[in-house]
């Protein structure tokens, strides 16, 4: 698999990973997913199975409507699960967003997030060819030098 | 988020390993086209592509002394195209915070 475009800091919770894996698996997204000052999520779905759909859709800060969606690729519950995440706007670039949920101790959980695909599109057939994420990654080190 | 196509040409630009070593060498200080050329194995034409692409995307300038083409870096484009990315990071992790404050609310 090739590094990641974006991925988040270990994450790690109190809460068991079913606990964990239903917040950011089914409609509870709603409830913490983005904020009064960016955006808010007024209907989200996901259908739990390979090839099942996920939909999320809302108003941002200054009242526009938004959609995103994609396809759920992969599943296995509380432990991973990987879908693609389209967005309507930069182009409708479709990325690849991947949760791994990992048992740390007795009701304690750690949440691994990794989004590939950044920018894909806007590299063409070059980004494609060339490895896009490997490039972002050894972008990201050549700026932190 | 900003706009992927506003970084597009640099995009384009890095995505080939060659160029990303020749804005690594020229991050140690501008250099003649000869010079460059010489630290790879590439032809010379070559060479002067990726440089034209490089030029074209703003990631480098051109400077002619006398008979020479000299090449610097332009570091505003990657440093924008850095801040996209971290746009990226920052929303996830702002996102797991407000998980986090969900899940272990009182």
């Amino acid at each position: 698999m090739s590094p990641p475009a974006a991925w988040s800091q270990p994450w790690t919770s109190t809460r068991p990973p079913e606990r964990v894996f239903a917040a950011v698996s089914t409609p509870e997204v709603a409830q913490w997913w983005g904020s009064a000052e960016t955006y808010r999520i007024e209907h989200w779905s996901m259908d739990l199975r390979p090839g099942g759909e996920w939909r999320s859709e809302g108003t941002t800060a200054d009242d526009r409507k938004f959609i995103v969606r994609g396809t759920v690729l992969e599943v296995n519950p509380p432990w991973l699960l990987v879908h693609s995440w389209t967005y309507d706007w930069d182009r409708g670039g479709t990325t690849t967003v991947r949760w791994e949920v990992e048992l740390l101790g007795p009701s304690a959980s750690r949440l691994t997030v990794r989004q590939w695909g950044l920018g894909a599109d806007a590299a063409g057939c070059e980004g494609h060819a060339r490895g896009w994420e490997s490039v972002l990654g050894s972008l990201t080190t050549h700026l932190e030098r | 988020m900003s706009r992927i196509a506003a970084h597009q040409d640099v995009f384009r630009a890095i995505a080939d390993p060659t160029r990303r070593a020749l804005l690594d060498r020229l991050r140690g200080g501008s250099a003649p086209v000869h010079a460059l050329a010489a630290e790879f194995s590439q032809s010379r034409p070559a060479i002067s592509k990726h440089l034209r692409v490089l030029r074209m995307a703003h990631l480098v300038r051109e400077q002619r002394r006398g008979k020479e083409r000299h090449y610097a870096l332009e570091p505003m484009p990657l440093q924008r195209v850095a801040g996209w990315i971290e746009g990226y990071r920052a929303f996830w992790l702002r996102n797991l915070d407000q998980l986090k404050a969900h899940l272990e609310r009182p």
